[in-house]
């Protein structure tokens, strides 16, 4: 197929306007977001070292995000807390790993479904009560994403990660088998 | 109908698909560009892109929206702002289809804010509607006849003949 001389002009000419117009965007977006990557309302990679973690939370004050260190939960905790029965779980993964197996009692709120299943939460869990949010382990992210929604835009105020996750509760083996359901029994 | 007529009539269809669809843009980038956190969950709840362009993808991607929709309106830059609208209409449509249908994800589609809609069939069905309103607004335009060609058809065929 051939391309007359015209068009070819015409063609470079709208590819030369295409790249323009994704250089202002650009520059549009750079302009509006001045200072963009000091903000922590979008969470970065973090380390995965024990003494290193850290959660985002808001200043009530000036509504701005800030990093504050969160002392780690420990399996024994945990286990303390599933027994005495005052904290609320809530499992951040998704459908089919909740069935596959997750703690009794825990509420399921999926990371990539937070808003849709929001009143899960909002209609079982006071604002002041305590919630441990967990997902697979300490490389997921899920139990963040939620724990952040869950303080920074429905206002609960207690809320802690269970960083060792489910992998951790399954490495505890005997410890926790009154404690979890497994194969999509129970809630 | 004339032949008149029928350019008319194909013109306005043309710049009544440009606006709508540069209208809906206008409409979805705007809550993007008041709360990129909320876009940004959305882009991140697509499981796509690495963690490290999620921050980026969503300081841009509504501003690049509102600008294609700009360009859209504009004849001038019609043809550039259609391959743009296009291109991100066909990414949304790929992001969609992966997300939703190849993992199984029952995320919301992010376009239009917190108000979206959960990623699914109507997702698709629209953007290939917005695909379809883009097209016609490049395609559909008949070009008047150049000032050149108009004065030709004006002479009498002696006179174009010795003006050509």
């Amino acid at each position: 197929m051939r391309i007359r001389k015209g068009e070819e002009r015409g063609m470079r000419r709208d590819l030369w306007l295409v790249l323009l117009v994704m250089a202002v965007s650009a520059g549009m977006a750079a302009a509006a977001n001045i200072g963009w990557h000091k903000m922590d309302w979008i969470r970065q990679p973090r380390p995965n070292s024990k003494s290193n973690h850290a959660d985002v939370a808001v200043d009530p004050t000036t509504g701005r995000a800030t990093v504050e260190s969160e002392p780690e939960l420990t399996l024994e905790q945990l286990h303390e807390l599933l027994r005495d029965g005052s904290t609320r779980f809530v499992d951040a993964r998704e459908p089919h790993e909740y069935a596959a197996g997750h703690l009794i009692g825990s509420i399921l709120l999926p990371a990539s479904a937070v808003y849709a299943n929001i009143d899960r939460v909002t209609t079982m869990v006071a604002p002041d009560e305590r919630i441990v949010v967990y997902c697979n382990g300490r490389r997921c992210d899920a139990s963040h994403v939620v724990a952040d929604v869950l303080r920074n835009e429905f206002g609960f105020t207690n809320v802690t990660i269970f960083h060792g996750g489910w992998e951790a509760i399954e490495a505890a083996g005997e410890t926790f088998h009154d404690c979890i359901v497994t194969g999509g029994n129970g809630s | 109908m004339t032949r008149g007529t029928i350019a008319v009539l194909r013109n306005t269809v043309a710049w009544l698909a440009a606006l709508s669809v540069a209208g809906y843009f206008v409409y979805a980038a705007i809550p993007k560009i008041v709360d990129p956190r909320q876009f940004a969950l959305d882009i991140r709840n697509y499981r796509i892109l690495p963690e490290q362009l999620v921050n980026l993808a969503a300081l841009y991607m509504p501003w690049l929206e509102a600008c294609a929709a700009a360009a859209l309106v504009l004849p001038a830059t019609r043809r550039a702002g259609a391959v743009l609208v296009a291109g991100l209409l066909l990414l949304f449509i790929g992001a969609v289809s992966y997300s939703a249908f190849y993992l199984g994800l029952d995320i919301s589609c992010g376009c239009t804010g917190k108000e979206s809609t959960a990623a699914g069939w109507w997702t698709i069905i629209r953007n290939m509607m917005l695909l379809a309103g883009t097209a016609a607004a490049v395609w559909l335009p008949v070009r008047g006849p150049s000032p050149r060609a108009a004065k030709f058809e004006m002479l009498t065929p002696q006179a174009a003949q010795t003006a050509g």
